[in-house]
This record gives structure tokens, sequence and C-alpha cells, in this order.
């Protein structure tokens, strides 16, 4: 298969309406659960290469430590991770926000990380889903690390891929200080499935 | 709502869980041919429901031992007991990608199965069920604390 090296206008204004959408209805829903404002930026489609990967990601968060979890999903030749970074510095906004009189420990913590990483990832990616038409499985989550520099949750020495597609939203929630950054990565061979998908929406 | 509705409603959300299950469940016959797919292997796999029904599981996926899992598979049908394959003898029976493909180390879903049988009314057993998990962190992990262990022995 051919490589993907760049994405057209159209296909990135695609990815970005899409994700628009969705990210729509996540907020929709957590506006719903917690009661505040939540704000939406502009999703970022960007194509990354494994070499500029841990830059792209420094560059979204630059706390001195971040706690992460990821989830990966799959469905009709789609895969790729949910990757939900924390600014630790937002960590008491959260208990607030959430209701947790008061966070104590670190798996109090971990308790209210879940929490917020499974209603972004899962309200998007079953947003994307749907617009897509695919049903996404989605695996467990993973904890990728707490309390730590950003540079230390990842492993890319034994990264096994090449460039991925990275649809990055930077949520914040009006009168808090909640900060926090989704990554959509999507495989190159997702890439590829997904183009044609969308194909059919640019074409009307 | 009557009995025999919320049987139906009971049975459909079975389905529903089946299908959505993040565990892998094949049914197959005594030819080996498979009979259900659900949604698990429908994702990781790429082979739609109608793709793989009614097809054989050894010429679908070529990376099944077939010998090997025959031998497993005619212990379930002759003795109705179950059988198991753990990731540490064989890392997988069908080689998926792993489910976290960018932040994951693993080149390929490391997997358990657990085969039972599958009685008809006469108690015979006709069919089997192959249930897949998918046990790549774990089996992650255990690989991590050999290397720390090994690093420790040799000091």
């Amino acid at each position: 298969m051919s490589e993907i090296t760049a994405l057209t206008e159209d296909e990135r204004d695609c990815y970005q309406e899409i994700t628009n959408v969705a990210m729509g209805q996540a907020a929709d829903r957590l506006a719903r659960l917690l009661n505040v404002y939540v704000v939406l930026p502009i999703p970022n489609v960007n194509i990354i290469e494994r070499s500029e990967f841990k830059m792209t990601i420094k560059s979204l968060e630059d706390a001195p430590s971040v706690s992460a979890v990821c989830q990966g999903f799959i469905g009709a030749g789609i895969a790729g991770e949910a990757l939900l970074i924390f600014n630790d510095l937002s960590f008491s906004d959260i208990a607030k926000l959430l209701d947790y009189e008061s966070v104590q420990n670190s798996n109090e913590e971990l308790e209210m990380l879940m929490d917020v990483a499974n209603v972004l990832n899962g309200a998007c990616i079953q947003g994307i889903g749907k617009q897509l038409d695919i049903n996404f499985s989605q695996s467990h989550p993973v904890v990728l690390g707490q309390h730590r520099p950003i540079s230390e949750l990842l492993d890319d020495k034994h990264a096994t891929w090449e460039r991925t597609m990275a649809i990055e939203i930077n949520y914040t929630i009006e009168d808090h200080n909640v900060n926090c950054d989704l990554l959509l990565l999507f495989t190159e061979e997702s890439v590829h499935h997904m183009n044609r998908l969308i194909s059919f929406l640019l074409e009307d | 709502m009557s009995d025999s509705k919320l049987e139906m409603t009971e049975f459909h959300w079975l389905m529903d869980v089946l299908q959505n299950i993040d565990v892998g469940l094949v049914v197959l016959d005594r030819d080996y041919s498979i009979k259900l797919w659900n949604g698990f292997m429908e994702n990781h796999s790429g082979l739609r429901p109608d793709q793989a029904k009614g097809k054989n599981l050894f010429s679908l996926f070529n990376e099944i031992d077939k010998s090997w899992f025959q031998k497993k598979a005619e212990s379930v049908f002759l003795l109705n007991v179950r059988a198991f394959t753990i990731s540490e003898q064989r890392p997988y029976l069908f080689k998926f990608n792993n489910n976290h493909p960018i932040t994951g180390r693993a080149e390929f879903m490391y997997q358990n199965a657990t085969i039972i049988p599958l009685n008809n009314a006469d108690g015979s057993t006709e069919h089997i069920c192959l249930i897949v998990y998918d046990v790549t962190n774990s089996a992650m992990s255990k690989h991590d604390l050999l290397g720390v262990q090994s690093l420790l022995g040799s000091h």
C-alpha cells in the first residue's frame, strides 16, 4: 500500500468536521453530566512521523508532570488509539467538578482519571463511528502513567509503526482550571480506509 | 411485560452482549467450518460474518497449526471437556494486531483461548465454541518482569 505522507485540504477539512460533530456530542454529554460549559476548540488534524511523535505530544502539554490513559478502538478495518493526557495541575479542579469530596490517594485520583477518560474517549470515538457508520469495539483502558513527565509516558523505541494520523483536541472547561488533551491516533492502514470512506462524503 | 415478551427482550440483550463483548467467540462444527463469528472476531480479523461463516477455519487462518488445533479440539468433541491454550504456550491463535497500535509495544495480540463443547439435546457434541481472550497487557508485563529478573540474576 502506498504511503500516506500528507492529507489533501479537503480530507483535512472533512476529518476536522467529523471530529467537530463528535466532540460536540461528547461535550454535550459532559455538560449534562457535570453541569458545566465545555469549551470546544478546533481540532487539529495531522499526519505525524514516529520521530516527531514525542515532540508533538510535548508541545501539547508543557506541564512538568502529567497523567495519561489510552484506549484502543477497532472496527471495519479502522484501528487506532485514543490517548487522553491530563495536566496534573488540573486534578483538584476535576475532583471538584466530579464531586469527589477530597481526593486523598492516588487510587482515588486514578478512579477520577478513568471516569473522565471514559466520557471523553467513549463519546468521541462512538461519535466518529456513527458518522462513518462503524461500530467500534473499544478495548480496556490502560493507564500509561501517573504524575510523570510526558517524555516518560511513551516508549517509542519499540514502536512498530511509521506514521499516524493524529487528531488533537484540547478540552477546557469554562471557569475551571481544567485542561486536558485528547489525541485520536489512527494507524496508517486505517487512514487508507478512512480516506475512501470520506471520499463518499466529499463527493456531494 | 408478559413473560414471553421479557424472554424475547432478554434474548436480544444476550445477543447484543455476545456481539459487543471484548472477547472473541467462534462456533465450529465437526469439519471446523465457522458457524458463528462475533463482533470482536469481525473487528480484529477484518472479516465480516458473511465472509467467515461456512468457511473452514484453517483455510481462512493459515497461522493456526491444523494438527495441533485438531488434537486439542477432538478431545473436546469426544470427551465433552474444556480445552485451554495459554499465551506462554502459543502466543496467539489468530494473528491479530495489537489492540494498542500506537502506544503498545507488542507486534501482535497475545491470546489465551478456551474451547468449550456445545451439547445437543441428546448430549452429543457436534459443535464447539472457541473463546479468544486478549492478554497482551499481562503478557507484556510478564515479559518485562522476566527481563528485570534476568538482569538482577546476572549481577
